[in-house]
């Protein structure tokens, strides 16, 4: 049996509610690793899956959102 | 509008231009509907039978009512049928005309759906500019509420295109209002009234109530390559006879507008799926069987069978950019690529049109096309970019032509002049 995968080593995504979402662009301001912003300033999320020290980056990120749009999702792991 | 074709199941029976088919003949024709044992017994013929759903995006029946079965068989609320008849898609008219011409037969295919899935409510969502429709399925329920167990409604679809998309139609009948929602919960298992929801396009259950009386094997029996039956298009453009079309799946494009009199005028581009769907080269497609399965490996989509011919004198362009417009004031406006880049998409492409291109004009709408896709509650952003690209790709010597002579290829004239 494996031991329980610490937060820092598993991977997250992050998640935009397109409908709450109002282009404010914080996101894109504060994880710039993270986020891209489009001609209007609404998040383009990079692909990568997020991980260690990159976690802090998106949390601030989420945390800031004045719309609340925003949010990190783990991703889940292939059943092996 | 001329309705016609030669695989005729959909639209067997009386002639389609003697308005809606009364009960009697239906019953005739047809007999009762099946129920109870019959009805459940529909789910294993669907799946047997293979049929895709009707309304655009080509989902497997049988998958998708069983699901909701095995939901309400494991002790959820009952579930609810609604009948999608909103076609808020301006180049489709297959789904008006069922509903005119018969709407028995779409009441039919909700009751063997509700006692199928175990639902105790039918609400019937019909465009309401499409009063013709309205008024057949309105008259013909009224002649069958008794015979039917469940609650029925009948909800007058506001108009839109966005409006026919299933959680839109679901918000709509629960709250009055047609915008999309973000996705989850499915509507399977929390739709009308939190309750699993079966949302199923009229043609779909038309055939549902055809397959549920003639099982599996009858369906199979129509179709030239893998996707099985017969599917309702709509032709248009400079053809003999346009309209609505009942064709046997598998027959090539060129067959089907031959078998409409073939074309009036040249003809520069085909369009296929609908406003959401994508333009091609008429050389590259004419021989292409429509097949669902066959035109996706092409990347393209059957969609709800929308058969556009783009005359050869009349500039490509402009009708894009009508077609963009129409699809930048239908976004119910919620998320912000879709409210911001559509506008700007047909703003761009407006002014290639008519010979007034900006030097970023077509840089950009390559890159707004990348950038609107994936990015919204709903996928009316990915039909748009989709669309777009694939005029890009078609009329790409015009574009150039527009840009940089502000010259129209098409009508041999200047740009934004006679269209």
């Amino acid at each position: 049996m494996k031991a329980p995968v610490r937060r820092e080593r598993a991977e997250w995504r992050l998640v935009v509610d397109w409908i709450k979402c109002d282009g404010y662009g914080l996101c894109g301001d504060l994880a710039p690793d993270l986020v891209a912003l489009d001609d209007w300033r609404y998040p383009m999320l990079l692909p990568t899956p997020i991980r260690g020290q990159l976690l802090e980056e998106a949390q601030r990120a989420v945390d800031c959102c004045p719309a609340l749009a925003l949010r990190l999702e783990r991703i889940p792991k292939d059943p092996r | 509008m001329t309705i016609t074709g030669t695989a005729r199941r959909l639209l067997s029976g009386p002639p389609l231009r003697g308005g809606p088919e009364s009960l009697t003949e239906h019953l005739t024709r047809l007999g009762p509907v099946p129920t109870g044992f019959a009805a459940r017994r529909a789910i294993g013929e669907l799946e047997t039978a293979g049929i895709l759903g009707r309304g655009g995006a080509g989902f497997p029946l049988g998958r998708k009512w069983r699901a909701i079965a095995e939901r309400v068989a494991e002790g959820g609320p009952p579930a609810v049928v609604v009948a999608n008849g909103a076609e808020g898609e301006p180049a489709s008219a297959k789904d008006q005309v069922l509903m005119e011409r018969r709407p028995h037969l779409v009441i039919d295919g909700a009751v063997v759906a509700a006692d199928a899935i175990g639902a105790d409510e039918i609400v019937f969502y019909v465009g309401r500019e499409h009063t013709a429709a309205v008024a057949a399925m309105s008259d013909a329920l009224a002649v069958r509420t008794a015979g039917i167990r469940t609650r029925v409604t009948l909800v007058e679809a506001p108009i839109g295109y966005v409006a026919g998309e299933a959680t839109a139609v679901v918000h709509y009948v629960n709250a009055r209002d047609a915008r999309p929602v973000t996705t989850p919960p499915r509507m399977s298992e929390r739709g009308v009234d939190g309750r699993p929801t079966l949302v199923q396009n009229v043609e779909s259950l038309a055939y549902a109530a055809l397959i549920a009386r003639h099982g599996a094997a009858w369906y199979r029996s129509a179709g030239r390559l893998d996707t099985r039956g017969t599917a309702l298009v709509t032709l248009s453009g400079p053809v003999r006879e346009p309209g609505v079309r009942e064709i046997e799946l598998g027959t090539p494009l060129g067959d089907v507008v031959a078998e409409a009199g073939g074309v009036t005028a040249a003809v520069s581009a085909v369009l296929l799926g609908g406003y959401f769907g994508t333009w091609a080269a008429p050389a590259d497609v004419w021989a292409m069987p429509l097949d669902p399965a066959v035109m996706r490996e092409r990347d393209l989509a059957f969609g709800c069978g929308i058969i556009g011919l783009q005359p050869a004198t009349q500039c490509g362009l402009a009708a894009t950019t009508r077609i963009i417009r129409f699809l930048a004031d239908a976004s119910a406006r919620q998320c912000g690529p879709c409210t911001y880049g559509l506008p700007a998409m047909a703003e761009a492409m407006e002014r290639i049109s008519i010979g007034a291109a900006r030097d970023d004009d077509p840089d950009n709408l390559e890159r707004w096309t990348a950038m609107v896709a994936g990015r919204g509650a709903c996928s009316h952003p990915d039909g748009a970019a989709q669309h777009l690209e694939s005029a890009l790709a078609v009329f790409a010597d015009d574009v150039a032509s527009h840009v940089d002579q502000r010259w129209c290829l098409a009508t041999g004239g200047r740009a934004g002049g006679a269209r």
